[in-house]
């Protein structure tokens, strides 16, 4: 998929009026919240935080709305925002981490979650989520949308707003962090 | 041929049926919602006398403090939609009907649950709830279940009903409140808030009703302490409970009888699953391991009780501080099935990400 292929500008207008904004972010809904939702997902967040991640996706659309003169590539707008807003969810996700290690003791970390063969594709889905969570955000950005959405270097650069030279080589960062942490998180290759 | 990247398994994400929905219906709602205004930086007041200074401050919090403006929320069939209310939380069970008027929670039809301290109303009936409560109201009826805190009615209605779960005796005098002894109100969407999942969920029950009067009697509170999730030493899977020990689950069949004890012929089923819920809670204190069953014929018998969701919390909380693990994950997969809108899903799913 490519930014040229997206669909037209949702709106080529100034920037509308409520009523207008309203209309506007209803028409990005109905067209990519499950994309929205998916890249949620594929960001490492999880099933239980998922729709609230995608509920501020779509609070932050509807208040960028109103100073955004014209969404060209709303698909590539919309990725741009998925990706930070997870990216600060992971955030809080760490402080959490850290108030729980307090709280709990050291015990409760490093502990493997006993295999469930009812729940192999959730588990599969999550082990690979929390080891993007323990990714650098940089990294985890560029190998969600290049390796999981799918997008070339270039698409990902725009998103990003970064040299596409800078997203290979992130790229290639991003793979080797992801296997040394699944390595050393699940002991086998990636 | 080489293996596919692990990440590929997030390739193929479902998008949960309703999931469009339930944002749809959360981000509508928090739009509706009137926000907060921001503080200005006090440039002027800077330049101010200290007695100018006070002032502006009090303006401030004068404008902070005032009240929403009204504003309808209609909740389709199946839907939920959670507001902010007073000083608490409000979750709207759909299909409901309810208003926020200067503060208070005015519902015209459904059932509520609520957190933290609110002014609710129902067609004929004003109370007053601080703690865990659902309210539900079905035609001219209104009727207020008290998990944790307290709810005070301002006028005794047959109308109005409010049952007590929280176990505390009601306080003298005051036959519709009684007073929170269990548990401060809890804002179960904090994160950081290390409240055991059982907090909030009744130890026991008393029913103090405004009217009419219920079929069950009000007990002196159990003896059993609030339980917590204390992380056990055992709780590595290298290295598992000994089977010698408390390890092993007792068979069903060891359950005993006060776990689910017969009940008379047309007795409420409200009053018999109390009655279990009540001798499970007591049996925890006395022999945790084989509460466990207790817990368990409880859930069997009343899968879709009114205490189901607490019992199941309290379940997932006894499993943890005996360390059972793996049990008490099933156990909290189970009840994230089951209640995948319950105010402690956040604190039951963090407790299946804790590595």
């Amino acid at each position: 998929m490519s930014l040229a292929s997206a669909e037209p500008a949702v709106r080529p207008a100034s920037p509308p009026v409520a009523g207008e904004r309203d209309a506007v972010w209803a028409a990005l809904y109905d067209r990519h919240f499950d994309d929205v939702y998916r890249l949620v997902r594929r960001a490492g967040v999880s099933v239980a935080d998922a729709e609230d991640v995608a509920q501020k996706v779509f609070l932050r659309v509807h208040a960028l709305l109103a100073h955004t003169p014209e969404v060209t590539h709303p698909l590539a707008w919309l990725r741009a925002i998925t990706v930070r807003v997870a990216s600060e969810h992971h955030r809080f996700w760490r402080l959490r981490r850290v108030k729980q290690w307090v709280v709990e003791g050291v015990a409760t970390l490093g502990r493997a979650v006993p295999p469930d063969e009812q729940y192999a594709t959730h588990q599969a889905q999550d082990q690979v989520a929390e080891v993007l969570r323990r990714m650098s955000p940089k990294l985890r950005e560029v190998l969600v949308l290049a390796e999981l959405e799918e997008l070339a270097p270039a698409e990902v650069a725009t998103i990003l707003g970064v040299p596409v030279n800078t997203v290979r080589s992130r790229r290639h960062l991003a793979r080797a962090q992801f296997g040394a942490l699944w390595q050393r998180r699940h002991g086998g290759a990636p | 041929m080489t293996a596919p990247p692990p990440w590929d398994a997030l390739k193929d994400v479902d998008v949960p049926v309703g999931a469009r929905g339930r944002v749809r219906q959360r981000v509508v709602a928090a739009l509706a919602a009137p926000r907060p205004r921001r503080r200005r930086a006090p440039v002027l007041v800077a330049g101010l006398a200290l007695a100018g200074a006070a002032a502006a401050a009090v303006v401030v919090v004068a404008r902070d403090g005032a009240p929403p403006p009204a504003r309808p929320v209609a909740v389709a069939d199946g839907q939920r939609v959670a507001l902010a209310v007073g000083q608490g939380h409000a979750s709207v069970v759909g299909p409901a009907e309810v208003r926020v008027v200067d503060g208070a929670l005015r519902i015209r039809q459904g059932t509520v649950e609520t957190l933290g301290a609110m002014a609710i109303a129902g067609p004929q009936c004003e109370a007053h709830v601080d703690g865990s409560a659902q309210v539900s109201v079905r035609g001219d009826a209104t009727q207020v279940r008290v998990f944790a805190g307290f709810a005070r009615v301002a006028h005794v209605d047959p109308l109005c009903e409010v049952i007590d779960l929280t176990g505390a005796p009601p306080a003298p005098g005051a036959p519709p409140a009684a007073p929170a002894s269990t548990t401060a109100p809890i804002d179960a969407r904090d994160p950081i808030d290390p409240t055991p999942i059982d907090a909030g969920v009744p130890d026991a029950e008393t029913i103090v009703a405004a009217a009419p009067p219920r079929a069950v009697a009000p007990r002196p509170r159990s003896a059993a302490p609030p339980p917590a999730i204390a992380p056990s030493p055992s709780l590595d899977v290298d290295d598992p409970p000994a089977a010698d020990g408390p390890a092993a689950d007792p068979p069903a069949a060891a359950a005993p009888a006060a776990a689910a004890p017969a009940t008379a012929p047309g007795t409420d089923p409200l009053t018999a699953e109390v009655a279990a819920y009540r001798a499970a809670v007591a049996r925890e204190a006395a022999d945790p391991v084989t509460a466990i069953a207790a817990w368990r014929a409880v859930l069997d018998r009343w899968p879709d009780g009114a205490l189901a969701e607490a019992a199941e919390l309290r379940l997932i909380a006894l499993l943890g501080r005996l360390g059972r693990r793996a049990p008490q994950e099933a156990a909290a997969r189970a009840f994230l099935a089951r209640h995948p809108r319950s105010a402690r899903a956040a604190d039951v799913a963090r407790l299946l990400e804790a590595p």
